[in-house]
């Protein structure tokens, strides 16, 4: 299975390895700019390395034995998310990873693969060639409300908002009723309010600062403002490592996590931006090219979880720093830090590239 | 997967992708001004700090200027009620309130108002960001009131303020400094470059906890001067004795190391006090010491015997008929204070004889007596490291008569310093070496040497010269006209001076400078000491005996300070 397969090597998906690949050594290179980044980029460039093998082993897997491993998988991950509750590392007022020798892991995270692998393993073995009804989807919908409810709870309101994103993207894919998406929408506005009162404070305070920063420049707003300044420094061509002072002088919290867009922003300005933005979209397209070609239901579903995941992931982080949408706390895929992520989103590209090499042998 | 439905979602992506670089190209581009302006608020404080002045030391450690710091404590109102908002925000801090205003009890208490007033102007002033509250805070007041809690909205200041500790007694040396930190007089001048600490006057990057990053002021370096503070403080107070004893208008004192010219001491009456230099007029503030322009009188008589001897044209055997102390040379009549007939060469200085002197003159010609004149260095600056410094006058030579040339011998009608005196004294005492006068023995920075004195000295008399004018030095102390020069238990040479102060072009007022100008020991000179005290009007106006007791009070104290073996 191991063994290097001359036409493995032919049909390798070249393009799309070496641009996720550009871009996680963009994001070690600007994770070491940050002060105090430098450790954080050595972490991150063995989470990447770790990251290129999987990847590359999983390329070689079939991907019917995944298939297979998809319910322990979706179990596994539950378990974690329990155990978060049970003994997590409580940080920033949220319990969000457990510690397991020198690591902290981010159950959630590995929830975005799981959930995707368990719905496409239930839209495979239950095919249909209409839409699908609430009876049908009963089952999906459970799948999908346990894990969501459990990282809600965390409280980590982001993660919900990919998985829920990821979910209901495979299940357009699948086909919905259109009556029930309508009672669905209805559903949600109903619940809007109820929704809003069960939020935290502080992501009550994240979403009036979206509508207006300014208003509360130096709390709930500040976030915003600082990461709108970084990009708006940083002008069309940047102002390079040393003049990224918003980045040096401690303006822009969370600089190498969820704001690393607006570091990367400031220091290389409007064209690499452009740069980045390109490159995501390239991924994408060459992804949605993979779910295209291929002839299995489960690769397709498999492939569309995955576009989802870092098209939302991309517009929800881009957005949320440019203050198009609310800081709700989403990283950007394969550029911002965070080990279990790093790990989580090269195994996704290990499957996109497993898919890819099966239906090109 | 149908077509409808993945073009749907192509063009779903594609709009997303747009906005995403449409609003980056906007924020980053189009209104990259705004941000620019908004990231220059963000960032950049005009931080006003200045840094410390070096401090003035000697040699053993003494301070004669130094900085020391005060402070004024201010408060940023605006920022006062952003602090609170940010505090209430957080469910931990809900004690911050009563320990805001528990503060504002202390500060005030500290300040001297009622509380009520100060929560006042806090109201009052909301918009503001800068109020100062009290200042000249002492260091100590300021350290017992910063270990308490201080919000970040109340902030010091720290000024440093200059100070001389030891006031008039080295005033005319040190100088002093004006308010905005630029020396105005002394050394505090002439070394303002090093000693200036850098006026950080700069817009500086401040990061988010708004106080890091500031560039810190660099402190001036610290001068390391070769004055010796015993010494000079013995030198002010027996220079203001002996000022008010002969009722003087004016004195100055040198005290010099002749090997090296180092300064020990420097002086000169009126008296000021640098702490407080504003109360007092520019006469009193001079250096009188370099500034002043004088007639030396016998003492330069030096000048004449050095020519004679060195150049070859007395022997130094000779016998001068001395016209039993009136003489006639032209239409000019040289007196002499005692009247003599034949003297020896040694002898007409050893009793200062005027006539003797002029006639040594006249006999070599004025160009062998320019030569030497001008390798002791009058007429020109001696190079001493400090302000205002005078040349002298010295006439063209061109334009120098028989008359002039016999005046120039016993030091009439040239223009002298009394640090030139001193350095042409201290050629005798070092064996024939022209030195620079200096302050400065080295600078530092921080722990570094940054400069040092070298010593530069050039060879101007024979050593054969110099041994014979030592021994004519010391006969005038020993039975000469500097009698009361004499030191107890030490050998010391020098000359007496007493020479006539013209007022508009003659020497007919009864106005005197009384100088004694001379070195101890005799076998291995330690210090030159130079003494002229201006227009004594009571009890005496000769050098012999208004100046040679101060020169010898200071030698005994300076040797004894030294701990130098007594002779005899």
């Amino acid at each position: 299975m191991f063994q290097i397969d001359r036409k493995k090597l032919k049909y390798f998906d070249y393009p799309l390895f070496f641009s996720v690949l550009l871009i996680s050594l963009m994001s070690i290179f600007t994770i070491y700019t940050i002060s105090k980044g430098r450790i954080f980029a050595l972490r991150q460039l063995f989470w990447v390395l770790s990251g290129v093998a999987l990847s590359i082993v999983v390329a070689n897997i079939d991907i019917r034995k995944i298939k297979s491993f998809a319910k322990p998988f979706y179990l596994f991950s539950l378990l974690l998310l329990i155990l978060v509750f049970l003994n997590g590392v409580l940080s920033h007022g949220a319990r969000r990873w457990i510690s397991i020798a020198f690591f902290h892991i981010q159950p959630s995270e590995f929830v975005k693969v799981s959930i995707i692998l368990i719905l496409a393993h239930y839209f495979d073995e239950n095919p249909k060639y209409e839409a699908y009804d609430f009876k049908e989807l009963f089952i999906p919908f459970l799948l999908i409300a346990f894990p969501t409810g459990l990282i809600l709870i965390q409280p980590d309101l982001g993660t919900s908002v990919i998985i829920l994103a990821i979910s209901f993207s495979i299940l357009l894919l699948a086909g919905i009723k259109r009556s029930l998406l309508m009672k669905m929408a209805i559903l949600g506005i109903v619940f809007l309010p109820f929704a809003w009162s069960s939020l935290k404070p502080y992501q009550k305070d994240r979403i009036m600062a979206f509508i207006n920063p300014y208003a509360a420049p130096a709390t709930y707003g500040y976030h915003i403002i600082q990461s709108e300044i970084a990009i708006g420094s940083g002008g069309l061509l940047g102002k390079g490592v040393k003049g990224a002072t918003q980045t040096a002088l401690n303006f822009l919290p969370e600089s190498h996590t969820d704001f690393i867009f607006s570091v990367f922003s400031e220091q290389r300005g409007f064209v690499g931006d452009l740069i980045l933005i390109f490159l995501y979209l390239f991924i994408i397209l060459r992804a949605i090219q993979i779910a295209k070609n291929t002839k299995s239901n489960f690769e397709r579903f498999v492939a569309i979880g995955i576009i989802a995941m870092i098209w939302v992931s991309f517009v929800f982080n881009v957005g949320m720093t440019m203050g198009l949408l609310p800081v709700v706390g989403i990283p950007l895929v394969f550029f911002s830090y965070g080990g279990s992520a790093m790990i989580i989103n090269f195994f996704c590209l290990g499957l996109l590239l497993s898919i890819k090499l099966r239906n090109s042998l | 997967m149908n077509a409808t439905r993945y073009k749907f979602v192509l063009f779903v992506i594609a709009v997303l992708f747009a906005i995403a670089l449409i609003k980056s190209f906007d924020i980053a581009v189009i209104r990259h001004k705004y941000y620019i302006s908004q990231y220059t608020k963000n960032v950049f404080k005009v931080s006003k700090q200045k840094g410390k002045r070096g401090s003035i030391y000697d040699l053993s450690g003494d301070i004669y200027a130094i900085d020391y710091p005060t402070y004024s404590i201010f408060v940023d109102p605006n920022y006062f009620f952003k602090d609170l908002e940010f505090h209430m925000k957080h469910d931990k801090m809900k004690d911050y309130k009563q320990k805001v205003s528990d503060f504002i009890k202390r500060v005030s208490n500290f300040i001297n108002i009622a509380p009520s007033t100060l929560q006042n102007i806090i109201d009052k002033n909301r918009q503001k960001h800068f109020i100062v509250l009290k200042r000249g805070i002492s260091l100590k007041e300021f350290k017992r009131f910063t270990k308490g809690f201080v919000p970040n909205s109340f902030g010091f200041i720290k000024k440093y303020k200059r100070y001389y500790p030891d006031g008039e007694y080295s005033a005319h040396d040190i100088g002093f400094c004006f308010s905005n930190g630029n020396g105005a007089e002394g050394l505090e001048k002439y070394y303002n470059g090093y000693l200036k600490a850098s006026n950080e006057k700069n817009i500086v990057p401040i990061d988010a906890y708004r106080y890091k990053n500031i560039r810190m002021p660099i402190d001036g370096d610290d001068l390391y001067v070769s004055l010796n503070r015993d010494i000079q403080d013995f030198v002010h107070i027996n220079l203001k004795k002996t000022v008010e004893k002969y009722k003087a208008q004016s004195a100055t004192v040198v005290v010099m190391n002749p090997k090296n010219g180092a300064v020990i001491a420097m002086d000169s009456y009126p008296f000021y006090n640098n702490n407080r230099y504003y109360e007092f007029k520019y006469k009193d503030i001079r250096n009188r010491a370099v500034a002043d322009v004088f007639e030396p009188g016998s003492v330069f008589k030096l000048v004449t015997m050095s020519a004679a001897l060195d150049s070859g044209i007395f022997k130094g055997n000779e016998i001068l008929y001395c016209e039993n102390g009136r003489w006639r040379l032209k239409n000019k009549i040289i007196h002499d204070a005692h009247r003599f007939k034949w003297l020896s060469f040694d002898n007409v200085f050893v009793y200062s004889s005027n006539i003797g002197s002029a006639k040594i003159a006249l006999k070599m010609g004025k160009e062998v007596f320019y030569r030497y004149l001008i390798k002791y260095g009058f007429g020109k600056k001696t190079g001493i490291d400090t302000i205002s410094e005078s040349r002298g006058l010295v006439k063209d030579i061109f334009r120098v008569g028989d008359v002039d040339l016999a005046n120039m011998a016993f030091g009439q009608g040239i223009g002298v310093t009394e640090i030139q005196l001193a350095r042409a004294y201290s050629v005798i005492a070092n064996g024939g070496y022209l030195v620079r006068p200096h302050f400065m023995e080295f600078i530092k920075k921080g722990d570094g040497y940054i400069a040092k004195y070298e010593v530069k000295k050039r060879k101007i008399l024979k050593s054969s010269t110099v041994k014979r004018i030592k021994k004519i030095l010391y006969n005038v102390v020993e039975r000469g006209t500097g009698k009361r020069a004499a030191v107890k238990g030490y050998l010391v040479a020098g000359k007496t001076g007493t020479a006539q102060i013209p007022k508009k072009g003659s020497y007919k007022s009864k106005e005197y400078v009384a100088s004694f100008i001379g070195f101890a020991p005799v076998s291995a000179p330690r210090i030159v000491v130079a003494v002229s005290v201006f227009n004594p009007q009571k009890g005496g106006f000769y050098g012999g005996v208004v100046a040679a007791p101060l020169f010898s009070k200071i030698v005994n104290f300076a040797l004894h300070y030294y701990g130098i073996k007594q002779t005899k």
